[in-house]
């Protein structure tokens, strides 16, 4: 007895349908949606957390070549140490060169990414190996007078200043470099029009006032989603400079877990 | 799609799903590795820095 091939089909208890070609565009149409919607989680997934833990990696690379050589260097933290000399100014850094680190407590307790020179989006700004740049007109770091850094805040590329408005009156920022450690605090935020170029004065928003302070300027986007029509400004105050034999700052290594693992280890 | 898709790849259907899969996770893989950062460095980036 033949069997035709409808009835084999039936036998199985499989019923071939017709596809149309409606629901072929149908179904290629949901796949895209769900590739693009792949993208909204991939995206803060990606600058957040891979970029993220790929900058604290860098910044433990770039640290331990400054402590190399150094067999003195102390990795136990500065207890109520005072510097008496000269605070050390940092310069003559390459441009999109990586020179400095910022570690922020207040962006996350392990928060850590290197400072490179110049702001150039594509060589400093966007690279997710760079990420915060100093702009090369204000003053170095340890000089009298302004330091501008600038970054993302949000975006496809990374954001090291996604938290900048996380900063509450009191809080510590610190700058390691080459020298030691430079100790900020924060004081506050004001938010201005993208051509505002006078925070960045060495007295930020007055012309030609002689400035006595050390002030961190860190300057990035607002709103925070997508938008560049106006600019989130945070000032800081530099409070005291640690040398490199002292070892990390206390306060450091009490707000940051992988510092305290290193030095509970030594 | 889908139906052209299941008939597409022969066997048993462990296998097809099996293959299917495969697939799926294939160009999952393709899209984070290839197609996503493509498209972060064609759409338009925020501006972070002050200029007067």
């Amino acid at each position: 007895m033949t069997v035709n091939r409808r009835e084999r089909a039936t036998l199985r208890g499989r019923k071939r349908k017709k596809v149309r070609v409606a629901s072929v565009i149908g179904e290629i149409l949901i796949v895209s949606g769900v590739a693009v919607f792949g993208y909204i989680v991939w995206q803060p997934w990606h600058t957040g957390i891979t970029v993220q833990n790929q900058q604290q990696q860098l910044s433990e690379n770039l640290s331990s070549t400054w402590t190399f050589d150094d067999q003195t260097a102390s990795s136990s933290p500065a207890e109520s140490f005072s510097f008496a000399g000269d605070v050390p100014v940092i310069a003559g850094q390459a441009p999109d060169d990586s020179f400095a680190i910022l570690y922020v407590p207040a962006f996350g307790s392990s928060y850590a990414n290197v400072i490179a020179e110049g702001v150039s989006p594509e060589g400093v700004l966007n690279p997710s190996d760079k990420g915060i740049g100093r702009y090369s007109s204000t003053q170095q770091i340890g000089e009298i007078g302004n330091v501008g850094l600038a970054a993302h805040r949000s975006g496809a590329f990374i954001t090291p200043f996604r938290d900048i408005t996380n900063l509450r009156v009191g809080d510590p920022l610190f700058i390691e470099t080459s020298e030691g450690w430079y100790v900020y605090r924060y004081r506050s935020t004001e938010y201005v029009a993208p051509d505002a170029s006078e925070v960045l004065n060495p007295f930020p928003r007055l012309e030609g006032q002689i400035s006595q302070d050390r002030i961190l300027t860190l300057t990035s986007c607002h709103p925070k989603e997508w938008s560049t029509d106006e600019r989130v400004i945070s000032y800081s105050v530099f409070e005291e400079f640690i040398p490199k034999s002292e070892g990390p700052p206390a306060e450091l290594v009490e707000l940051n877990p992988r510092f305290a693992k290193k030095v509970g280890a030594a | 799609m889908f139906t052209l898709l299941w008939r597409f790849f022969p066997g048993p259907v462990w296998l097809r799903v099996f293959v299917l899969v495969i697939a799926f996770v294939a160009l999952v893989y393709a899209l984070i590795t290839y197609v996503y950062p493509w498209v972060t460095t064609v759409i338009p980036q925020p501006e972070s820095t002050v200029d007067g």
